[in-house]
């Protein structure tokens, strides 16, 4: 036995001074629990020495006394959590007061027959609703832009409109080699940088080919914004050449080159006026 | 229950709430952009091959062509996408489909059947293509499963109304 348990023992005994055997042994060994066993000697010592009433008269007056005193405990002490507790800063006091009174007997049991209905449901199979849908996966932008320009060609009837919806799709394939280029694989960067120069050369250079007969103006003004686009993307690829992973720099090298020749072909075509 | 599970639950619920109000994220990651790259290489090269080839036509009765030969190749896609049960994937070609069709095939269509009169040369031709754009929407709009978890998404089910509203705008070739 532990100490604790044995001094619980000793308090126990009609006369700590008289403890059992088991108890001696140990108390031989023990400093601490001597201790308390001297003390509940004390203690009982004390007792024995309270003055006792003499008569029955005398023990109701004692009684009295001590009725009049009040219970022994006059006030609970204030703690953070009582004193959250208390009337002023418990709006809900009302509802938790029902809430703590209520029988919960009832709703607990109506939850768990609920959920063995929804279990019975599930398992049997059968006819059903669709099931509810996933959040919808991310679509490619490139894609969606593509097909957009690709509906606004089948309606552009010159080479001015066609030269500037080529001019914003190489625009866009140049811009998705940009986001995707760190984490990109060679392929990757290989298959944009081939696409970028088809959608150039094949398209806006293709066009600006075939607008001898667009008004000078207009086809000075078409000229100059396919002309200014081509800067940015080639000035974007000229940065990329340099700072971008070693492994896609020579396709922004690619790309810089492409979107330089062909802003050469638009700058002289639009200073020789043809 | 006290004043903080009370609060918990709310709290909880609005957060569901929101969640279950949430579309698809705004701004994807470079990862996930190259993921979606990598599966539509081929397309998004195919496209600017289609897009080069309607450059070169010149006719509203070459457009059609065009268009429906980009409508076929969307097809592939969506085929690809019931092969692997995947109902976004089907979602957002039939869209792309629907865009060239109504946008691209059925203005063109609608502009070479005022020119091209049955005395026309071209009038043969016309009906041939016509008659090519129907059966290639009635093929992709067969490619929608019609059993099984797929054809019960609502998504599916939307992306197949799209095709066949597609189909029902380029309509059969008549017998002017």
């Amino acid at each position: 036995m532990s100490c604790d348990e044995l001094q619980n023992l000793i308090l126990a005994l009609q006369d700590p001074m008289s403890p059992t055997a088991d108890l001696l042994t140990h108390l031989n060994t023990c400093a601490a629990c001597r201790s308390v066993q001297a003390q509940a000697t004390q203690i009982d010592a004390l007792i024995a020495a309270l003055p006792v009433p003499s008569s029955a008269i005398a023990r109701q007056a004692c009684l009295n006394r001590v009725l009049e005193v009040g219970p022994v405990i006059q006030s609970v002490p204030v703690t953070i959590s009582s004193r959250t507790r208390s009337g002023n800063h418990k709006p809900f006091a009302p509802l938790a007061s029902w809430l703590r009174g209520m029988n919960w007997q009832y709703p607990a049991g109506l939850a768990a027959a609920t959920l063995l209905a929804v279990g019975v449901w599930w398992a049997i199979p059968g006819k059903r609703g669709p099931a509810p849908e996933m959040a919808e996966k991310p679509r490619h932008q490139l894609l969606t832009q593509e097909v957009d320009h690709y509906v606004k060609l089948s309606a552009a009837n010159t080479a001015t409109a066609r030269m500037a919806i080529w001019t914003d799709w190489a625009t866009d394939i140049g811009q998705e080699s940009r986001v995707i280029h760190k984490v990109a694989q060679p392929e990757d960067m290989a298959a944009l940088a081939a696409m970028f120069e088809k959608t150039v050369n094949r398209g806006v250079v293709a066009q600006a080919e075939k607008m001898q007969t667009v008004p000078p103006a207009e086809r000075h003004a078409a000229l100059t914004t396919a002309i200014d686009k081509l800067a940015v993307a080639m000035a974007d690829a000229d940065a990329l050449a340099r700072s971008a992973p070693t492994v896609t720099q020579k396709y922004f090298t690619r790309m810089a080159e492409t979107a330089r020749d062909a802003r050469q072909i638009l700058l002289v075509k639009r200073e020789a006026g043809i | 229950m006290n004043r903080r599970a009370a609060c918990t639950l709310l709290f909880i619920a609005v957060l569901s709430n929101w969640a279950d109000g949430q579309g698809p994220a705004p701004g994807l990651s470079a990862g996930e952009q190259l993921r979606l790259l990598s599966r539509n290489r081929r397309l998004l090269d195919d496209m600017v091959d289609r897009g080069l080839g309607l450059t070169d036509a010149n006719t509203p009765l070459t457009r059609v062509d065009e268009c429906r030969r980009t409508a076929d190749r969307l097809a592939l896609e969506l085929r690809e996408a019931v092969t692997r049960n995947d109902g976004d994937r089907l979602a957002e070609i039939s869209d792309h489909m629907g865009v060239v069709v109504s946008k691209g095939l059925v203005p063109n269509l609608q502009v070479a059947r005022e020119q091209i009169t049955p005395s026309s040369p071209d009038f043969g031709k016309l009906q041939q293509i016509h008659g090519e754009a129907a059966r290639s929407l009635g093929d992709a709009q067969g490619l929608f499963p019609t059993s099984g978890e797929l054809s019960k998404s609502r998504r599916v089910q939307d992306a197949r109304e799209k095709v066949t509203t597609a189909m029902k705008e380029v309509g059969t070739p008549d017998n002017r």
